[in-house]
C-alpha cells in the first residue's frame, strides 16, 4: 500500500475477523480518528466477511450511527448495512488494495443467545444490584469480533463470560475435497495477519519432507509477519491501557516492521526499556496475574504464562520471542505464529485434500479467559483481555 | 459596561479556547477530532436514544458550556479586561466546577446506556479528590496576595511570579487540573477504548460538539487559571498584557498535554489513591512552605 488516505472521518470500525491488519494501517494515518462509540463516528469500516452469527450486531451498530454516514466496506457486505450510502471511489480504492475475501456471510452455525445466570440477590453479601457490562462482539480489546459478558458489582467483575463464534468463516468446509494448490490457498487464512503461518503448516503435514526452500523461505516469512502481529498486539494493549506515548512507539515499530533491517534489535531494544519503565511495573502491579493452581495446556502457554506471570511479564516475554524468532526463524520443529504453536492436520485421498482440522493458541485459551478476568476492577480486567492477545477468528474455523 | 457583553465576550473566548485546547492536543499528537472532524459534527444527526431521560439528556451539554462560561467571566485577560472583577472571584471559579459535574451526571444517567452510567459514578466519585487539592494549591497564591480577587492576585505579582517560590503549589494545580477536566491520565469518566467514550457514549452531532467544547474549554480555563494564580497573569515585557495571557496559557496548556501523554490511564482505585496520598498531603505541605515563605521573604519580593 503506497501513500496515506486523506479520510478526516470518524470510523468506527466493525472487523469480521480478518481486518486487524488492515485496521493497523489504516490507524497510521494521521487523519483517520478511531472512535470507540457508533455515536460518534461518521463513517463505518467494515471488513468483511461478516459471519452469520454477527450481522445481526453489525446491523445494530449501524442503526446506531447518526446520519449522514457513509460505510466504507472491505468485502461485499454492504447490503447487510441498509441506509448508509457508499463511499466515494477514490475513497474505495485504498480499502480494496488490501485482500478482498471472496467470502461474503460466512456459513456457520446458526446463532444461539447466551445466558448469563445471575446469582440470587440474596446469596450475595451486600445486595447490591449487578450490572452485566457487555463488551462486543465488536470491541477493542481482541483481534476480531468476541463476546466478553462482565458481571460487575459496581466496578468489580464478579464473574466473567466468553462467547465465540462471531469470526467464523466456513473455512474447514470450504477446503474439503479441494487441490493442494487451493487448500494451501485457503490455509492462509487460517492466522488472519500472518499467511504464513497457515500455508506452512499445512505445507510440512502435506509435504513430510520438511527441508525444501520454500519451508525455509516460508519460515522467515512467518517470523516478520509473526513480529508484526504481535507489534499490533502491543498497540492494541497500550490502547486499552490508554497509554499514548507507548501506543505511538508500538505504531512506529509496526510500520518499521514491513523493512525489516534491524526489526529484532529495536524490538529487544524496546522489550529492555519497558522492563525498565517504572510506571508500566505501577499500572500493572499485579493485573492479570495468573493463578498459581491455573492449569492451563501446551498450546495456550505461550499467551497465558507460567503461573505468576503478569500483564507486565506477559508483554516483555513476547516481545523477546518475537525479537529472537527473527533472529532464528527456523527454530523448532512446530510451527508457531505470533501466539504459539499452530499444529495442522489433513488426510489426502485421490490428490484431493479430505478433512483439515487444526489446534490454534486462541481455541486453547479461550476456556480460561474467565477465571483470568474474575475479581479484577473493570478497566483492569479490559487491560487483561487485551493482554492475553485473542484472535477470534482463529479460533471459529 | 453591558453585562451581556460580558457574557458573550466571555462565551465567545472560551469556544475559541476549546478550540485552541483541540487543536494544540492534536498536533501533539493526542486523540483530539481535527477542527473539520468538528465541524462535520454540526450537520450530524442529533440522535436522543430510546428511553432517554428527554430532559436531562438535552441540557446537560448545555449546562455544562453556561457554567464554564460563567466561571470564565472571573478570569482577567488584561489590566482592566475581566468579565466580572468580584472581590471573591476565585471563590467562584473553584464553586462553579462542581455543577460541571453535574452535567456529567447528568449526561451519562440520561442516556439510559451503561456506559454512560458507569462514566457518571467514575465521576462523580472523583469529585472530592480533585477538589480539595485544587483548592489547597490555589491557595498558596491567596495567602501571598492576601486576596481572593483575581487581579488583584495578577496584581500582586508585578515583580515576582509566584511560580518562583511556589512551584510545587503550580505542578499541583495542573495536575489537579487535569484532574478536574476530565483529561488524559484521568479521563475514566469518558474513556474511550474502556467504556466507549463513558459519559459521552450516546452523544452525537451538535450535542457531542457542544459536550467536546465544554470539556476542552474547562481545561483551557483551567490552565488560564493556573496562569493568573502562579504566572503573572497578564505580565510581560513589549507584548501587550492580553497577548502575554493568551501565550502563557497556550504554553503551560501544550505543556501539560505533552506530559500527560507520557502516563497511562490511571485505574479506578489508583486515581483515588493518588489524589489522597500523593495530591492532598503534598498540598497541604505546600500551604504549610508558603505560610512559612510569606513571613522570610521580604515584602518587596512578594
Amino acid at each position: 500500500m503506497t501513500g496515506r488516505p486523506e479520510l478526516h472521518r470518524r470510523c468506527f470500525a466493525i472487523d469480521g475477523g480478518e481486518g486487524g491488519a488492515l485496521l493497523a494501517e489504516l490507524e497510521r494515518s494521521s487523519s483517520f480518528e478511531r472512535v470507540y462509540s457508533p455515536r460518534h463516528a461518521d463513517t463505518l469500516l467494515v471488513f468483511g466477511p461478516l459471519s452469520r452469527k454477527l450481522v445481526p450486531a453489525a446491523r445494530q451498530l449501524a442503526r446506531a450511527v447518526p446520519r449522514p454516514a457513509s460505510a466504507l466496506v472491505v468485502a461485499d457486505a454492504s447490503e447487510l448495512l441498509p441506509g448508509l450510502r457508499p463511499f466515494e471511489p477514490r475513497e474505495v480504492q485504498f480499502a480494496l488494495a488490501g485482500e478482498l475475501p471472496e467470502l461474503n456471510v460466512a456459513d456457520g452455525p446458526e446463532p444461539e443467545p447466551t445466558e448469563l445466570n445471575l446469582p440470587d440477590r440474596k446469596e450475595l453479601e451486600m445486595a447490591t444490584e449487578i450490572a452485566v457490562h457487555s463488551l462486543g462482539p465488536i470491541q477493542p480489546f481482541t483481534d476480531g469480533p468476541l463476546r466478553v459478558l462482565l458481571a460487575c458489582d459496581g466496578e468489580q467483575v464478579l464473574f466473567a463470560r466468553i462467547e465465540a463464534g462471531f469470526a467464523s468463516r466456513g473455512l474447514a468446509e470450504a477446503m474439503k475435497g479441494t487441490t493442494k494448490e487451493e487448500a494451501l490457498r485457503l490455509a492462509e487464512r487460517i492466522v488472519p495477519g500472518s499467511p504464513a503461518a497457515g500455508r506452512l503448516a499445512l505445507l510440512r503435514e502435506l509435504d513430510r519432507e520438511r527441508s525444501s526452500p520454500e519451508h525455509a523461505l516460508l519460515a522467515a516469512e512467518l517470523a516478520t509477519q509473526s513480529a508484526a502481529a504481535t507489534l499490533r498486539w502491543t498497540h492494541r494493549l497500550f490502547s486499552a491501557m490508554a497509554w499514548p506515548a507507548r501506543e505511538r512507539e508500538a505504531a512506529d515499530l509496526v510500520a518499521s516492521a514491513d523493512r525489516n533491517g534491524g526489526l529484532a534489535e529495536s524490538i529487544g531494544r524496546w522489550a529492555a526499556k519497558l522492563g525498565r519503565d517504572r510506571l508500566l511495573r505501577l499500572r500493572t502491579a499485579g493485573v492479570g496475574r495468573v493463578p498459581e493452581d491455573l492449569e492451563s495446556p501446551a498450546a495456550a502457554r505461550e499467551l497465558i504464562g507460567a503461573p505468576g506471570e503478569d500483564v507486565r511479564g506477559r508483554l516483555l516475554r513476547r516481545l523477546l520471542i518475537a525479537a529472537r524468532r527473527l533472529r532464528e526463524p527456523a527454530y523448532g520443529n512446530a510451527v508457531h505464529s505470533s501466539r504459539g504453536p499452530l499444529r495442522v492436520g489433513a488426510g489426502v485421498s485421490d490428490g484431493r485434500v479430505a478433512n483439515v482440522t487444526w489446534e490454534t493458541p486462541t481455541a486453547a485459551t479461550l476456556p480460561f479467559v474467565p477465571r483470568l478476568l474474575q475479581g479484577h476492577r473493570l478497566a483492569d480486567a479490559e487491560v487483561v483481555l487485551a493482554s492475553l492477545d485473542l484472535c477470534a477468528a482463529e479460533a471459529d474455523p | 459596561m453591558n453585562p451581556i457583553a460580558h457574557a458573550a465576550g466571555a462565551f465567545g473566548g472560551l469556544i475559541i479556547a476549546a478550540l485552541t485546547v483541540s487543536f494544540v492536543n492534536r498536533r501533539l499528537g493526542g486523540r483530539s477530532p481535527s477542527l473539520r472532524q468538528l465541524a462535520s459534527l454540526i450537520r450530524q444527526e442529533n440522535l436522543t436514544p430510546a428511553h432517554a431521560d428527554r430532559f436531562l439528556f438535552r441540557s446537560a451539554p448545555i449546562l455544562a458550556l453556561a457554567t464554564i462560561s460563567l466561571a470564565a467571566l472571573f478570569i482577567p485577560i488584561g489590566p482592566r479586561l475581566i468579565g466580572l472583577d468580584a472581590t471573591t472571584g476565585l471563590f467562584f471559579f473553584v464553586v462553579l466546577l462542581s455543577p460541571f459535574v453535574v452535567a456529567m451526571m447528568n449526561a451519562g444517567w440520561a442516556g439510559n446506556g451503561k456506559h454512560g452510567l458507569f462514566g457518571a459514578f467514575r465521576a462523580a466519585a472523583h469529585l472530592v479528590s480533585y477538589e480539595v487539592p485544587l483548592g489547597f494549591a490555589a491557595i498558596g497564591p491567596v495567602m501571598s496576595a492576601q486576596s481572593l480577587s483575581t487581579t488583584r492576585i495578577v496584581e500582586a505579582q508585578s515583580s515576582l511570579w509566584y511560580v518562583v517560590w511556589q512551584p510545587l503549589g503550580l505542578v499541583l494545580f495542573v495536575i489537579a487540573s487535569l484532574f478536574a477536566s476530565f483529561r488524559h491520565p484521568f479521563d475514566l469518566a469518558q474513556a474511550d477504548t474502556e467504556l466507549a467514550g463513558g459519559v459521552l457514549a450516546e452523544y452525537s452531532g451538535r450535542r457531542l460538539l457542544l459536550f467536546r467544547l465544554a470539556l476542552d474549554g474547562l481545561f483551557a480555563l483551567l490552565m488560564a487559571m493556573a496562569v493568573v494564580l502562579f504566572l503573572g497573569g497578564w505580565h510581560g515585557p513589549l507584548l501587550p498584557g492580553p497577548v502575554w495571557m493568551i501565550l502563557k496559557t497556550i504554553c503551560l496548556a501544550a505543556l501539560a498535554l505533552a506530559m500527560a501523554r507520557r502516563f497511562p490511564r490511571l485505574g479506578h482505585d489508583q486515581m483515588l489513591a493518588f489524589s489522597w496520598k500523593v495530591l492532598l498531603p503534598a498540598s497541604l505541605l505546600n500551604v504549610a512552605l508558603v505560610g512559612v515563605l510569606a513571613l522570610l521573604l521580604p515584602a518587596r519580593l512578594q
